[in-house]
């Protein structure tokens, strides 16, 4: 079963999107999972709330609200594209966006949880050891919630290899720009006879999740392992 | 040097502590809920107060006044915790380097490998917290707040978690700290045997106010202070020095101010300096030296006071030369003697009466 050219290039596009969604929003998945695991504040809940949507929301809604936002027309699409030159209306970057926010709730909420975890007056003790808040963060606190950092990455990046709905709905199905996996597999039904082809690349879907799970199983072991050996 | 001043509303509770205490280790006595921990995170910087001014080494650390606040990271206080909160992530020696690399490098005097020999820590290195024992965490625990090289160590009932053998473990090692680094220590307990044996200055804190500060034999012998040194541990703390050992019968003489106690073999050399601690159920008193008697003890003094709480047990203390103590005995045998304040009596204690807990390295 030889990869045709074509299935390559579904293939490489759709993990360039989920590597891509991942590696932008898990900082800021860090920044909001801390803040709403840390802090009282007024607006918390809706916060929450916000930050929860897309996993309640239909996926077309998601799609549709950033096409009318970060289209090139859209408030935000326009003015990223005159200030940056960013665009992301029916580009691969469209697709990482839409799959950054569907995959954002899931990565949240697993760090989140992690952050929730941990003994609060270990951080204390560094603070007394002569830490700062951000030394603190960043020796303790991040390296205490590592599952759930990684959990939340593999979750999220399950999330952005099966994105369909918001990113057809904002990027359309652009062969070789936004047409990821998923995509391609509903072309593929679309089409006539296209179903040996749906079922080809619905194989390959099949074991690139597997072997997603399996290298984020692996590397959390070994990280972890790093992190229990450090010497300082 | 410590200098303290500060009122801290902690809901309906208000701590509100007032003292100076210039001594090797300051013991922080009280029972629990009398605001003992609270004072020391607000010492540390974790909580803050509403008013204040806190001083360490004529350092200001807090002053309302003035504005200043220094955070915990600047403070160079150690905590070390009632659990030992180790970092989990950490080995041993990751975990005793934490503050020292943290520490500025002209600070850095207090070197690991001399903590790490002091501590008897080096075989465990390169282990994780949870392949540790009780005790061998809290030491771990004590050795990465004295790296952090801080210029006052706070102890925050170090050996609550631990079982009695690894009490007195740790105790021990505090001990050794104490006469090895020219750190000060503040020792908070609410167990009188862990504050007189460690103690030089002691701190009596009821209802978030220090009702008590001065010498730990004084302010433990004092009988109006009853009510928080507790009535069961009830006792006085004399300091005394080796004066020579028995070795056919295994026993220790101790000489201080007062005259000389002999006590069951104490493992030190002669010329150490040994405090012990005296119950005040464990001493009899006479009003003329007795004869016949199997008590080995038998002290000359004078009365200085009379508790009578009511009820059929009298507390008298009693001075003995310099040193203070304190005797319970009941209404009748007061009455029977004929006791007044200012009489001359004798004091006795079975040598018997003194055990482990109650002999210190001082």
């Amino acid at each position: 079963m030889a990869l045709s050219a074509d299935e390559l290039g579904i293939i490489l596009l759709s993990l360039k999107v989920a590597l891509v969604s991942v590696a932008f929003s898990l900082p800021v998945a860090i920044g909001v999972a801390y803040v709403l695991a840390r802090f009282e504040f007024p607006g918390k809940t809706l916060l929450d709330a916000v930050v929860h949507l897309p996993l309640v929301l239909p996926p077309v809604v998601v799609g549709f609200a950033l096409l009318v936002l970060f289209g090139r027309h859209g408030p935000i699409g326009a003015w990223l594209e005159s200030w940056f030159g960013i665009v992301f209306a029916f580009r691969w970057t469209g697709a990482a966006l839409a799959a950054a926010i569907m995959g954002f709730p899931l990565m949240v909420r697993a760090i989140r949880l992690s952050f929730s975890a941990i003994d609060r007056r270990l951080e204390t003790v560094a603070r007394t050891l002569g830490g700062s808040r951000a030394w603190v963060f960043l020796s303790v606190t991040l390296p205490l919630a590592l599952p759930g950092l990684v959990t939340g990455i593999v979750l999220s990046f399950a999330r952005s290899l099966g994105e369909f709905g918001a990113t057809i709905t904002f990027v359309a199905n652009i062969p070789g720009e936004t047409q990821t996996l998923p995509l391609a597999i509903y072309t593929y039904t679309q089409t006539p006879s296209g179903d040996p082809q749906a079922l080809r690349l619905s194989v390959i879907a099949v074991i690139l999740s597997f072997v997603a799970l399996v290298a984020a199983e692996w590397i959390a072991r070994r990280k972890t392992a790093v992190v229990r050996g450090a010497r300082s | 040097m410590i200098d303290v001043d500060v009122t801290q509303m902690l809901g309906d509770f208000r701590l509100e502590v007032a003292f100076q205490a210039d001594a090797p280790i300051v013991g922080l006595f009280g029972r629990s809920g009398a605001g003992k921990t609270s004072l020391v995170n607000t010492l540390a910087g974790i909580a803050r107060p509403l008013r204040g001014r806190i001083v360490v080494n004529s350092e200001t650390l807090f002053d309302s006044e003035r504005g200043v606040d220094l955070p915990p990271e600047r403070r160079r206080l150690g905590y070390v915790f009632q659990d030992d909160l180790l970092f989990p992530h950490l080995n041993v020696e990751a975990n005793l380097l934490y503050g020292f690399h943290r520490a500025r490098a002209a600070a850095r005097v207090i070197e690991p490998q001399h903590i790490i020999d002091l501590l008897g820590l080096r075989r465990l290195l390169h282990r994780l917290p949870d392949a540790l024992s009780g005790g061998e965490k809290q030491r771990v625990a004590i050795g990465r707040a004295l790296l952090a090289q801080p210029r006052l160590l706070l102890m925050d009932e170090p050996l609550a978690s631990l079982d009695v053998a690894r009490r007195d473990e740790v105790l021990r090692y505090i001990e050794l700290l104490r006469d090895d680094l020219a750190i000060p220590i503040v020792y908070v307990s609410h167990s009188v045997a862990e504050i007189t044996r460690l103690a030089d200055t002691v701190v009596i804190l009821s209802d978030g106010k220090a009702i008590a500060v001065g010498d730990v034999d004084e302010v433990m012998g004092r009988l109006d202070l009853r009510p928080q040194t507790g009535r069961y541990e009830a006792g006085a703390v004399i300091d005394t020095v080796v004066a020579g050992h028995d070795t056919e019968y295994g026993l220790t003489t101790l000489r201080f101010d007062g005259g000389e106690l002999t006590v069951p073999n104490v493992e030190a050399l002669v010329g150490e300096r040994v405090r012990v601690r005296i119950r005040a159920r464990d001493v009899a008193l006479a009003l003329t030296r007795p004869v016949g008697l199997s008590v080995i003890n038998v002290l000359p003094g004078t009365l200085v006071a009379i508790a009578d709480p009511g009820g059929p047990i009298v507390e008298i203390q009693l001075r003995v030369g310099a040193a203070s103590l304190v005797a319970r005995i009941t209404k009748r045998s007061r009455v029977d003697l004929g006791l007044a304040e200012g009489q001359q009596i004798y004091a006795l204690v079975k040598a018997v009466s003194f055990d482990r807990r109650s002999v210190g390295y001082a």
